[in-house]
């Protein structure tokens, strides 16, 4: 177990360095120069070099990466060049928008779908089975975009539920950063929501065949306490993994919902960012989440040992 | 052994499964009859139809399972009763041992649960009531340093130890018959016995009825009073265990017997291997099933409804039309016999 | 006890056996619908330029127009008045386009490096599973707000990133399949019996390995418009004023509480075609994909 965590420590930091100098070799490979592409084609050469040195584009590939790298391990993720902001700093100041909405989505999404999975796979083919099944594949074809103005339209708009768009911090009252927060977490939820009553229905299908099973049931215990306190546990190991992965995943793929919403988050920062062509405050902030990514799923990877007990054991 | 109505009675039980190629029938038209108390031998090849009939009266069969007949199981029907009904005799009144205890324990959850939680469902007492009890359980069927086992995970155990907690879950709600289903299988030799004796003296202590399922008629030899033999979904002889091991009836059992090597065997015979393999249980043979393979064929062997049983002296039953023991027949199957090498 | 049981009734006929429930229905008529509809997007796609309908960019009707019994008309007019029906043809054209053009590219090319890297092993496969792994770092839209970062947006910068973006997933699904394969007797015994790797790869695992890896490229597809869509919902995609199905959401999105239509006929247009790739796709997986037994 200990070779086995170093092991994905080492892979996961080999991976995170090639990731970072992938970031970092995007604005050089770039077709055209990126110098011209940013002040535009009516641009003097002077100008064009000037930046292209303060940018550090004249050195050579492996110098600027090392040059980053220096910087990064310090914390220095580079300036915006339209903000003049810290890009590390202008990120801290957006994550917690994106964590929680990331984070209240998970919950939203986990509490939906477990049920929906556990009441399908009581009754396989069995009408509740179908609904909840063909629900899930419904859920997988509203990707945000389309399900967030179409959930503004409904509980915003016409219900009056919700707020169209805005942000309350939660130093401001609990209640009103969730009266904000809810809708978007929604909208966020509902693809998720899909692919963890698939994932979760799937595997409680294969583990209800098991051996163990008949044995509970053949000591006369209810179905649902079967479903929940037998099958549940053994099936959920996959979806423990997927819901990790989804959570990094979320960081920074909220985007469209910050968008639609207008929410002062993670997407929103990089969006705004490539709309104003700041290279560096984008560079930035995708080298922050590829890390934050990789390093959430090396945590998943090595936490899913813990939790089964049969790996457990490999680890005492 | 009359007036008393059977613990159990299984009467003409089918039990298909649908399948894309057609019905499986598996238990296809079976009845057999377990007393208070008594020791009943079900033994077959796998595939005979003997696990599908155990599945059966627990009414754990798969949806696509669909059956007939009758399994009176103390005046209820286990066919027909409600899923809360059986629920509450699966425990207390007719409990199951299965084959491999390595998957029939659930792998994440503690032993003390397992044990437990039949206990407090049925019989209404605590969870630390139910906890003594399952300590009192686990030193009745062997398993040493038993509140240390409570809380151990499966994989923390060996077989045989996994085994003897399989038996003490079943005993917890003191059941009236056990179903114990091929339960030495997947255990060394050297641990079957020790199971075996555990069973033994479970039930003689407890005065409990028991189904010892196997597909070795060796092992169900000594330690049960009746045998039910089954081929292809069919029950092919049955009576008492003394009886059936001196004398069989059925060319199968004889078959089968011949081709056991076993210590427990009463007399030394050449082992033999029955040639061929058991019939689609789609296209079951229209008469004796086991008549493809059978060494005393002849035409009224494919008669649909000759492999019913016949009564015998002292309740022993068999379905063979031309049953061993019969001089001509005996004549027959050496010229069958002797044919054969020629094909 | 008696000698002789007496009373046994005698042998009877078996009986006939319980009633079986009716074989589960396949619900073909789905599948047989979510094709249905697939083939109508793709035929709108094709015949575009000759369907008796107003050009995308042209004012058809009255800005914001419900809709009315006319081809222009039957689903209503944008913003400035133009034919939402021609429109959604045309981002039908786009989007598929971009969508089976890019999935198509990170089939080919994905697979070609699975299969190297799951046949030769050793450092090729070190060096291919690692660029992979990388890849499959960085998140999906992540990858591609990146990309869009540095590129000029258009249908051909769009494909190189989604192409991108899939090849990994078609490459760890091509290196899982060749491994199962790789491993089967009939490719040992051809080793054995000198056939060089060319035609080892090309003649006794390729054919295998391609349908299983090819069953996802339905979903994949899905994923691909679903990305395309989102860019172009950013602004990002596909530039204006060619249509596309994100961005035509995106335009109406500010306008939905008074003109909902705006925004619901791409909705529902992107629902039904990625519900349809999804289901078309999972019986094609469930048939293909799961390689050998």
């Amino acid at each position: 177990m200990l070779v086995f965590t170093a092991k994905r420590v080492v892979r996961a930091l080999l991976v995170i360095l090639f990731a970072t100098f992938l970031v970092v070799a995007l604005l050089s490979i770039a077709p055209g120069s990126l110098a011209v592409t940013l002040l535009g084609d009516a641009a003097t050469p002077d100008a064009v070099a000037e930046l292209e040195a303060r940018l550090g584009l004249d050195e050579p590939l492996w110098e600027q990466y090392f040059g980053w790298l220096g910087d990064a391990v310090t914390g220095d993720f580079g300036t915006s060049l339209r903000t003049r902001q810290d890009v590390l700093d202008s990120v801290l100041e957006r994550l917690p928008v994106t964590l929680e909405l990331a984070l209240l989505a998970l919950v939203i999404a986990l509490a939906v779908s477990v049920p929906m999975a556990l009441a399908a796979a009581n009754r396989p083919g069995s009408p509740i089975d179908r609904v909840s099944t063909f629900l899930a594949s419904v859920g997988l074809a509203l990707p945000a975009f389309v399900v967030a103005p179409v959930l503004v339209y409904f509980l915003s708009v016409q219900a009056g539920l919700f707020p169209v768009a805005g942000w309350e911090r939660v130093g401001e009252g609990v209640g009103a950063n969730l009266h904000h927060a809810l809708l978007p977490a929604i909208a966020v939820a509902i693809p998720e929501i899909a692919a963890f009553q698939r994932l979760l229905r799937t595997d409680l299908d294969s583990t209800l065949h098991e051996d163990f099973i008949s044995a509970a049931r053949a000591r006369g215990l209810s179905r649902s306490y079967i479903l929940w306190r037998h099958a549940l546990r053994p099936s959920s190991f996959s979806l423990v993994t997927l819901a990790g992965i989804s959570f990094g995943r979320l960081i920074g793929g909220t985007v469209i919902v910050e968008a639609v919403f207008t929410l002062p988050g993670l997407g929103s920062l990089i969006a705004g960012s490539i709309a104003s062509r700041d290279v560096i405050a984008v560079q930035g902030a995708v080298a922050f989440i590829v890390i934050a990514y990789v390093v959430i799923n090396t945590l998943v990877d090595i936490g899913y040992g813990f939790l089964d007990p049969r790996v457990r054991r490999e680890a005492v | 052994m009359t007036g008393a109505p059977p613990l159990l009675q299984i009467e003409d039980l089918h039990t298909w499964i649908a399948t894309d190629a057609g019905p499986v029938r598996a238990v296809d038209g079976v009845s057999l009859e377990v007393a208070a108390g008594e020791a009943v031998g079900l033994v077959g090849e796998s595939g005979s139809g003997k696990s599908m009939l155990a599945r059966t009266v627990m009414g754990l069969l798969p949806d696509r399972a669909s059956t007939s007949g009758s399994v009176l199981f103390a005046g209820v029907d286990m066919l027909t009763v409600s899923e809360k009904a059986r629920q509450a005799l699966l425990g207390p009144k007719v409990a199951m041992v299965f084959q491999d205890a390595g998957r029939a324990l659930n792998p994440v959850v503690r032993i003390g649960r397992q044990i437990t939680e039949g206990m407090v469902r049925h019989l209404g007492i605590s969870r630390s009531e139910a906890q003594e009890r399952a300590v009192g359980l686990l030193t009745e069927v062997g398993v040493p340093d038993p509140r240390r086992r409570l809380s151990n995970y499966p994989f923390q155990l060996s077989g045989g130890m996994r085994q003897r907690i399989m038996i003490a879950i079943a005993l917890a709600c003191e059941p009236d018959l056990l179903i114990a289903d091929e339960p030495t299988t997947a255990l060394d030799v050297t641990v079957q016995r020790q199971i075996l004796d555990l069973l033994d003296r479970v039930r003689t202590s407890r005065g409990m009825g028991l189904v010892l399922i196997s597909h070795d008629l060796g092992l169900v030899a000594g330690r049960t009073d009746r045998v039910a033999v089954m081929y292809s979904g069919r029950m092919v002889e049955e009576g008492p265990t003394d009886a059936v091991f001196d004398t069989p009836r059925h060319r199968y059992t004889e078959a089968l017997l011949a081709s056991t090597p076993s210590l427990d065997t009463p007399r030394a015979r050449r082992m033999r291997v029955i040639e061929g393999s058991l019939p689609d249980p789609r296209r079951p043979p229209p008469g004796c099933r086991f008549a493809p393979r059978c060494t005393a064929r002849t035409e009224a062997c494919d008669e649909s409804g000759v492999d019913v049983l016949r009564d015998g002296v002292l309740g022993h039953r068999h379905a063979c039309v031309h049953p061993t023991g019969t001089p001509g027949a005996t004549a027959l199957t050496k010229a069958v016999a002797a044919d054969e090498t020629r094909i | 006890m008696s000698i002789v049981e007496p009373g046994v009734a005698p042998p009877s006929l078996p009986s006939a056996g319980p009633k079986l429930p009716a074989p589960r229905a396949r619900r073909s008529w789905l599948v047989a619908l979510c094709t249905g509809w697939l083939a109508l997007v793709v035929l709108a796609a094709l015949l575009a330029p000759v369907l008796p309908l107003a050009e995308y960019g042209v004012i058809a009707g009255p800005p914001r127009g419900k809709p009315e019994l006319s081809l222009d008309g039957l689903l209503g007019y944008d913003v400035l008045g133009r034919s939402m029906l021609s429109r959604l043809v045309s981002g039908a054209q786009a989007s598929l386009l971009v969508g089976v053009v890019s999935a198509l590219i990170a089939f080919v090319v994905g697979s070609f490096l699975g299969l190297l890297a799951g046949f030769l092993r050793g450092a090729v496969d070190t060096v291919i599973s690692f660029v992979t792994d990388t890849l499959l770092a960085f998140p999906p839209l992540v990858m591609l707000l990146a990309l869009a970062s540095v590129l000029r947006p258009s249908a051909e910068t769009l494909i190189v990133s989604l192409s991108l973006l899939m090849t990994p997933t078609f490459a760890r699904l091509a290196r899982a399949n060749t491994l199962r394969w790789a491993s089967r007797e009939f490719v040992m015994a051809a080793t054995n019996m000198g056939a060089g790797l060319p035609r080892l790869m090309g003649r006794e695992v390729l054919p295998n390995v391609l349908p299983s890896v090819a069953a996802y490229l339905p979903v994949v597809i899905a994923a691909l418009i679903v990305a395309e869509g989102s860019l172009s919902f950013l602004g990002l995609g596909i530039p204006s004023p060619t249509p596309s199905w994100g961005g035509m959401i995106s335009d109406g999105q500010d306008l939905i509480s008074r003109f909902p239509n705006l925004v619901f006929v791409p909705a529902v247009t992107i629902l039904l075609t990625v519900l349809a790739l999804n289901i078309v796709g999972d019986r094609l997986r469930i048939r293909f994909g799961e390689g050998p037994r």
